[in-house]
């Protein structure tokens, strides 16, 4: 589903993604683990078709992301790092503006956007603009954003951040139904328990390589730790 | 000591910011440079000239008249500047969780907003002062310069008051506000116009006004946190959301609907019609004050009221148009990922974005064109000429606006997308030298021929629309390169 071969992405002189290979699979959940600013968030800004790569490629589903940005756009659902939103919208007039860029008629957003609602627990809040929103509301909105419409993947950077623990239970066990589904997840995060608990395969990530790449076991064998957080430090250096 | 450390830091903040954008764009810092120097010495010329030849007799203009203009344009500026950087940003929140006093919040944003607009008065008067020393005959007296200070200390500080009051959470708390700071713009109104002070006389006004209007700023402070919690607090909306316009193109007509509904809700529309009707007021009130221009010669005198009506036109299609068009793509600021993490063409979000600004031109029309021609019962033919190239100004104006936003976009939040003070002087420039093709060669045809005066005026219209149609192509190549 999601490909990259030699993939390369540079700001200035700094190399934020070195010559990367990697291959995730339809139907995984991929966890890309990694020390801030190790290049986790470059790497799937390429894949959404945010960043241009400076060399290498990187494809999803086949689609290019350069030559075929809106393909891509269309299979995937995206929650940001940080995601701003439009403040002075509700989130039911936000979610209906993001179905018709995507070309959903009215009749067919709204059970979409009931469904995700209360996936989300945002029935409530769907009346009230987005400016009153709580930071776990927003990240709540912006993942609602990213799956109301059924992609055939998501690509979610630290999808956790302001999630309190019932809601990043729900999250969890959502991503391994969407993922049973025939869904594919990439996710970044830093918290070692999330990747444990939820990706099928991870990659570690640091100063813009693969450091290490496989199954949560086979990462600490290569590390030669006995949990993913020690295989994380030995692996990336540190304390 | 504390406002100090709050004023170093934005200070410090705005700088870099400036001198990042020099950096980019170089040839711009010199334009900006020259330009300025070039429009002192045009009002140094125009000052000269009008001492020489006079003005209509009706028309009277004093130094207290001329006072009078700086403190209410800047009031508009200082209120726009507080608008972003003291009630705004949501930055805000670091400096009202400190423990300190909000009039030291409040005193150290004021302290920024006047270093940023006094450094450009600085400049202006210092070139005043070398043109005047290189031989202008204009008189510049200590007091004149003086005043003009205080009329911009006074002015921004009144801005900055009347921005807090207006962003306060219920209509009858701004109404209140606005109606207890009002006595302080007609004292100053008094003081400096209708009473015809001599230049001393305005001086000792303004120096008795400026202590005034910076205790409003203090005054104003301890509602800070009420307008801030009030600008940036949604509200609950219930019922069936409805799109503002019907259009055949579902993705264009969601566009355009967020577009519009946020700068709806964000009051950018009232800010905009109310920037537009005054407009409107304020020409109707000089043909009113004025009457026709009998003191004129005669081959000015028929031009007098048609030059001001496109004045109206250059100002409100540089402030309503080219400065929203700048801003439609640096506004996005950190939700640009929205727009480019989902399948839609650039082609189609700029032609929303345009949509949505040019959706003010009928206003411009109903509110700046046509008032003072009916009052004054120009012929059908002017009345047509007027509209026509108000329709082309407009175009070309805004289709600048949009090229130059999408070219070098402004994403600064401190300025929410809005462009900085460096690059907003050189594009109302280039809109000024714009506006006057525009309009003045369809006029100018006008003159010899009306029938070819008008027919030019439509075509220069067409060329206007086709500047939109180039300038938000342009506008979408550069936002599919754009990397998020």
């Amino acid at each position: 589903m999601f490909r990259a071969a030699q993939l390369t992405k540079r700001y200035g002189d700094v190399v934020a993604v070195d010559a990367v290979d990697l291959d995730v699979r339809s139907g995984e959940v991929f966890g890309l683990l990694g020390s801030n600013g190790a290049g986790k968030t470059t790497m799937m800004k390429v894949f959404m078709t945010l960043l241009r790569p400076d060399g290498g490629s990187a494809t999803v589903d086949g689609a290019d992301v350069v030559r075929d940005s809106l393909a891509v756009r269309a299979l995937l659902g995206y929650v940001p790092e940080n995601p701003s939103l439009y403040e002075k919208l509700t989130g039911l007039e936000f979610l209906r503006f993001l179905a018709a860029l995507r070309g959903i008629p009215k009749d067919r957003a709204a059970p979409l956007i009931a469904d995700a609602a209360k996936l989300f627990r945002l029935d409530r809040e769907l009346e009230l603009e987005m400016d009153a929103y709580s930071r776990g509301m927003r990240q709540k909105m912006a993942l609602a954003a990213a799956t109301f419409h059924r992609p055939k993947g998501l690509v979610l950077d630290e999808p956790t951040n302001g999630l309190d623990p019932r809601f990043t239970k729900i999250l969890k066990s959502y991503l391994r139904e969407f993922a049973a589904g025939g869904g594919t997840v990439l996710l970044s995060t830093h918290i070692t328990d999330v990747a444990e608990a939820v990706c099928d395969r991870v990659a570690v990530v640091h100063e813009g390589r693969v450091v290490a790449l496989g199954t949560v076991g086979e990462v600490e064998a290569q590390a030669g730790a006995s949990n993913l957080e020690d295989a994380f430090v030995a692996l990336v250096g540190g304390p | 000591m504390r406002a100090y450390a709050v004023y170093a830091a934005e200070v410090l903040d705005g700088v870099r910011a400036v001198a990042a954008r020099i950096r980019r764009q170089r040839s711009g810092a010199v334009w900006f440079a020259l330009l300025f120097a070039g429009t002192v010495w045009l009002a140094l010329r125009l000052a000269e000239f009008t001492l020489v030849i006079g003005l209509p007799p009706t028309l009277e203009i004093t130094p207290g008249t001329l006072l009078f203009l700086a403190f209410f344009a800047t009031l508009g500026k200082g209120a726009v500047d507080a608008y972003h950087r003291a009630i705004r940003p949501d930055s805000l929140v670091f400096l009202l969780s400190q423990p300190m006093d909000r009039r030291a919040v409040a005193l150290g944003k004021f302290l920024t907003v006047l270093a940023f607009n006094l450094a450009f008065l600085a400049a202006a008067l210092g070139l005043a002062v070398l043109f005047v020393a290189a031989g202008m005959r204009v008189p510049l007296p200590w007091e004149f310069g003086a005043g003009l200070v205080l009329a911009v200390v006074a002015g921004l500080a009144s801005g900055f008051a009347l921005a807090v009051l207006g962003s306060l959470g219920t209509w009858r708390r701004k109404a209140a506000g606005l109606a207890a700071y009002a006595p302080v713009i007609a004292a100053v109104y008094v003081a400096l116009e209708s009473s015809d002070p001599t230049l001393p006389q305005a001086f000792a006004s303004l120096l008795a006004v400026t202590p005034v209007a910076l205790a409003g700023v203090l005054a104003t402070s301890h509602l800070l946190v009420e307008a801030w919690n009030n600008q940036t607090s949604g509200r609950r909306r219930t019922g069936e959301p409805r799109p503002y316009l019907r259009l055949r193109d579902a993705k264009l007509e969601a566009l355009v609907d967020a577009e519009l509904k946020t700068m709806v809700r964000k009051r950018q529309v009232a800010l905009s019609l109310a920037t537009v009707v005054v407009l409107g007021a304020a020409l109707v009130s000089l043909y009113v004050i004025v009457g026709p221009p009998v003191g004129l010669p005669r081959r000015f005198a028929g031009l007098f009221y048609p030059i001001v009506v496109a004045m109206g036109i250059y100002v409100a299609a540089a402030t309503q148009l080219t400065v929203p068009g700048m801003s439609a793509l640096g506004k996005e600021l950190d939700r640009l990922w929205i727009l480019k993490s989902h399948p839609v063409p650039g082609g189609t979000v700029y032609r929303a974005k345009t949509a949505a600004i040019l959706l003010l031109v009928p206003a411009i029309l109903v509110a700046v064109v046509l008032p003072l021609p009916v009052l004054a019962g120009f012929p059908l033919a002017v009345i047509s000429l007027l509209l026509l190239v108000a329709v082309a100004a407009s175009f070309a104006l805004a289709a600048l606006g949009v090229y130059l936003g999408a070219r070098s976009p402004n994403f600064d939040p401190n300025t929410q997308g809005l462009p900085d003070s460096i690059a907003l002087y050189n594009v109302f420039l280039a809109a000024l030298v714009l506006a006057f093709v525009v309009i003045g060669v369809p006029v100018g045809v006008y003159q010899f021929d009306p029938v070819l005066g008008i027919l030019a005026a439509i075509l220069i219209a067409d060329f206007g629309a086709l500047g939109v149609v180039l300038a938000a192509e342009g506008g979408a190549r550069r936002y599919d390169r754009l990397e998020s």
